[in-house]
């Protein structure tokens, strides 16, 4: 094969390719926490979050990397978190985010 | 695929008297297939086309690309139409996609600002002395070719059928995007369901591939190819509309647009050279060819006269399916003498004779 | 003294729903319909939100009650114009005198968006898309599936908005329905394909009903629909008889490529007549681009009455709604009815 540089080079698709199998590692996080498919992406999570308040992190949005199979781009994001808790007691929905950021965390 | 609701979106095409604007992408790196629609129009199907010397590029690549300002571009149009008023022609064929979308755009334009329609008047008068009217009907070659299908049909001498096999080619169509995504009551079967292509193939024996990415941009995309650092925008989107094809196994590739013709040809031996791969089995591409230039090899026109060895990638697998005769030793002749052919590229291969 | 008689055009659920309380009123009514069958879009639907239960169990009650011999049901029957002859009305059709009555309800609901007007989805080119209407007929076996039934794992996407939330169809309006009625065919899909994987595209999940937020989560938790917040931008065959969609995960702000065995398509209500305003009779017209439903003078606390005396509107002819809420519609508009002829009399 042959590898020539003409200067400009191919890049991979940015689209989400929902054909790919769902990771196992992910099916477990979800086998292990239901909760988590019961998001509604709302944001309550992420608007009082104390990390949050300083990096990029949004507990919601890594739920939709969960549920999209994106487990690479997951990858140690979940450690931001500080645990404090106040996510849980305002989402909406119940969802145990502690422990999927447990979880996360140890993907 | 039939499709039945492309039959809402038919247009007026013209029977004769065409004032002709060549496109700068074709006759430049597919000369023939410019060459060969004058041929078919004057010389098989007895035709009226004028074309005027003084004629010019749209500037539409440099207006898409923010080099061009608009009220040059309406100029340089104006221009146009003011050769066409002068030689009393009403119809404007086109033989560019992308001067299509251009003039298709002015005139709509001109429609919703009359003032901008009255400041071109006055700048071509300042700087020409010249008038002009705006078209009745503008038609692109592809609409043409379309229009006389059947009469292209009735004189061809190959078809899209394996003469030995009985079998027809399978074609997968690109549409180039300013041909009827801008305007899609202007292009047959609009922009969802072009039957411009299509139906072409279907009309000469051929099966037509609809395939996932059939709508997507050849790459082109203007100033994402002219500038080299974004160039691997335009080849990366090439190479989606190759992977999505490339499982349907088709014969050929079929466009209207000199763009995606160049595109489509060109990226496959980039992508070769980049990536060590290629899009078809056997390795030696799949041929991509203009309407013309196929309707060029129906009514048994010679490839060589064609220019399909401008082609990079390269046409024999093709023109054997269809049962083409054409003298492998002329192909790289030039004024009747043979000269050297171009160099070999490392992946892609040529078949050889 | 003579029994006063209203006619109403349309016998889908509002029509049915207002004959048999003016019948119960002691109002002789005929009951006009342009189909063969009474019913309307209920005669073809499986079953309803949010309870799932059977639609031919709620049409059943009401032909059961509207079996009452001061209603008379003509079926076949399309009237093109209401025109006024005295304090009556005269029903037409074409040049035709069909009936004269004292009151007129107009109850003919809506249609359903002609999914084919988004090309892009390629409704009617594609056999694997097929719309929620379509759906419901194959729930109820009266057509095979577009896939494989025996497929491991089918995958079906839903698509909310076709046809509704659009200007490029000329209807700005939400069709309010959909986005439940989505929920309820996932859950049903699933019932169906215990192994599917139903992905259901959706702008908002607008579920204002008592139960539909329930049904909703219960459809994320129990039934494992991936619910994804962007619009479906396109559809085009993929290999076999499968369509590959794309649309933008608007969580993600990234595009998402899927390929699907079905594609479900929620059209939208759209209205099933025109009134024309002659000047002193009413015309049925077919609605044409971005027209809209019947438009009504009172608002908030009265309508059902068009500003000519004695012509009422009663269901879905008003804009898109839910079924109890046209039944509710329909017994108001018939006491509303029975006011105004008691008034005349």
């Amino acid at each position: 094969m042959s590898v020539r540089d003409f200067g400009y080079s191919v890049s991979d698709q940015r689209a989400v390719d929902l054909d790919r199998k769902m990771p196992d590692e992910l099916e477990r996080v979800y086998l292990q926490e239901p909760s988590l498919r019961n998001c509604i992406a709302c944001g309550n999570c992420a608007a009082l979050c104390s990390a949050g308040s300083f990096t990029g992190f949004q507990f919601y949005r890594l739920n939709v990397l969960v549920s999209r199979g994106l487990l690479s781009e997951l990858a140690k994001k979940a450690e931001a978190c500080m645990l404090c808790g106040k996510c849980q007691m305002a989402c909406p929905r119940g969802v145990n985010i502690r422990h999927g950021i447990m979880l996360m965390a140890q993907l | 695929m039939s499709s039945f609701n492309w039959k809402s979106y038919q247009k007026e095409i013209p029977d004769d008297h065409f004032f002709y604007v060549r496109s700068c992408i074709r006759q430049t790196f597919y000369p023939g297939s410019e060459a060969a629609f004058l041929h078919i129009l004057r010389q098989v199907l007895h035709k009226d086309v004028f074309e005027d010397k003084r004629h010019t590029t749209c500037t539409g690549i440099g207006y898409h690309s923010d080099i061009v300002p608009l009220e040059t571009l309406m100029t340089v149009v104006g221009r146009q139409f003011a050769l066409m008023t002068e030689a009393g022609y009403k119809h404007l064929l086109v033989s560019c996609v992308t001067s299509f979308g251009i003039y298709l755009e002015i005139l709509d334009m001109w429609k919703h600002f009359p003032e901008k329609l009255a400041e071109t008047r006055l700048a071509l008068w300042k700087t020409t002395r010249r008038e002009f009217e705006v078209p009745l009907l503008v038609a692109h070659t592809s609409d043409v070719i379309f229009h006389f299908k059947e009469q292209i049909l009735e004189k061809s001498v190959v078809q899209l059928v394996d003469p030995s096999t009985g079998i027809a080619l399978r074609g997968v169509e690109h549409v180039g995007c300013h041909y009827a995504k801008i305007f899609p009551q202007d292009g047959i079967g609009g922009a969802e369901f072009p039957k411009v292509l299509s139906g072409l193939i279907e009309a000469w024996g051929g099966a037509v591939v609809d395939y996932p990415e059939r709508r997507h941009c050849c790459g082109f995309g203007f100033r994402n190819y002219l500038i080299k650092a974004n160039r691997g925008y335009s080849v990366s989107n090439s190479k989606i509309k190759f992977e999505s094809m490339a499982i349907y196994e088709p014969d050929f590739i079929l466009t209207n647009c000199p763009g995606c013709n160049m595109f489509l040809d060109r990226w496959q031996y980039a992508l070769s050279e980049i990536e060590g791969k290629t899009y078809d089995k056997t390795g030696v591409g799949i041929p991509v060819l203009s309407a013309c230039e196929l309707a060029g090899l129906m009514l048994g026109m010679d490839p060589w006269t064609l220019g399909l060895q401008m082609h990079q990638v390269q046409v024999e697998s093709l023109l054997d399916k269809m049962g083409v005769k054409y003298a492998h030793m002329e192909k790289y002749y030039l004024a009747g003498k043979p000269t050297v052919g171009p160099e070999r590229p490392s992946v892609l291969l040529v078949q050889e004779n | 003294m003579t029994q006063q008689k209203v006619a109403i055009i349309g016998a889908g659920p509002a029509g049915l729903q207002s004959a048999i309380s003016l019948a119960e009123m002691g109002f002789l009514v005929q009951l006009f319909e342009k189909e063969k069958q009474p019913g309307g879009h209920l005669a073809h639907w499986h079953v309803l939100f949010p309870d799932r239960q059977p639609a031919n169990e709620v049409l059943d009650a009401l032909m059961i009650s509207a079996m009452n011999p001061n209603i008379s049901l003509i079926t076949g029957a399309e009237i093109s114009a209401i025109e006024p002859s005295g304090r009556k009305w005269q029903l037409k059709k074409a040049e035709t005198l069909i009936c004269e009555v004292d009151a007129v309800l107009l109850a003919s609901g809506f249609k359903l968006f002609d999914a084919a007007q988004k090309e892009e989805y390629g409704y009617g080119i594609y056999p694997a898309v097929v719309t929620s209407s379509e759906l419901e007929a194959l729930f109820m076996h009266q057509k095979p599936w577009p896939f494989n039934e025996n497929l491991e794992s089918p995958k079906i996407g839903l698509v909310h908005c076709v046809g509704s939330r659009d200007a490029k169809c000329g209807n700005l309006y939400c069709s309010k329905v959909c986005c439940v009625t989505a929920v309820k065919q996932a859950i049903e899909l699933k019932k169906t394909f215990p192994a599917a994987q139903v992905y259901s595209f959706y702008m908002d999940m607008r579920m204002f009903g008592l139960g539909y937020e329930e049904l909703y989560h219960q459809a994320q938790m129990e039934y494992r629909v991936q619910f994804i917040r962007g619009r479906l931008s396109e559809a085009s065959p993929a290999d076999g008889q499968r369509i590959q969609v794309k649309a933008e995960d608007t969580l993600m702000g990234r595009p998402l490529k899927l390929t699907l065995d079905m594609l479900v398509l929620m059209v939208g209500m759209t209205p099933s007549v025109v009134l024309g305003n002659g000047s002193a009779s009413v015309e049925l017209k077919k609605p044409m681009f971005a027209d809209g439903f019947v438009k009504m003078p009172g608002q908030a606390l009265d309508d059902s009455r068009l500003q000519k005396p004695g012509l009422f509107v009663a269901g879905a002819c008003k804009g898109p709604v839910t079924l109890p809420d046209v039944v509710k519609d329909a017994k108001a508009t018939a006491l509303d009815i029975c006011n105004y002829l008691t008034e005349v009399l």
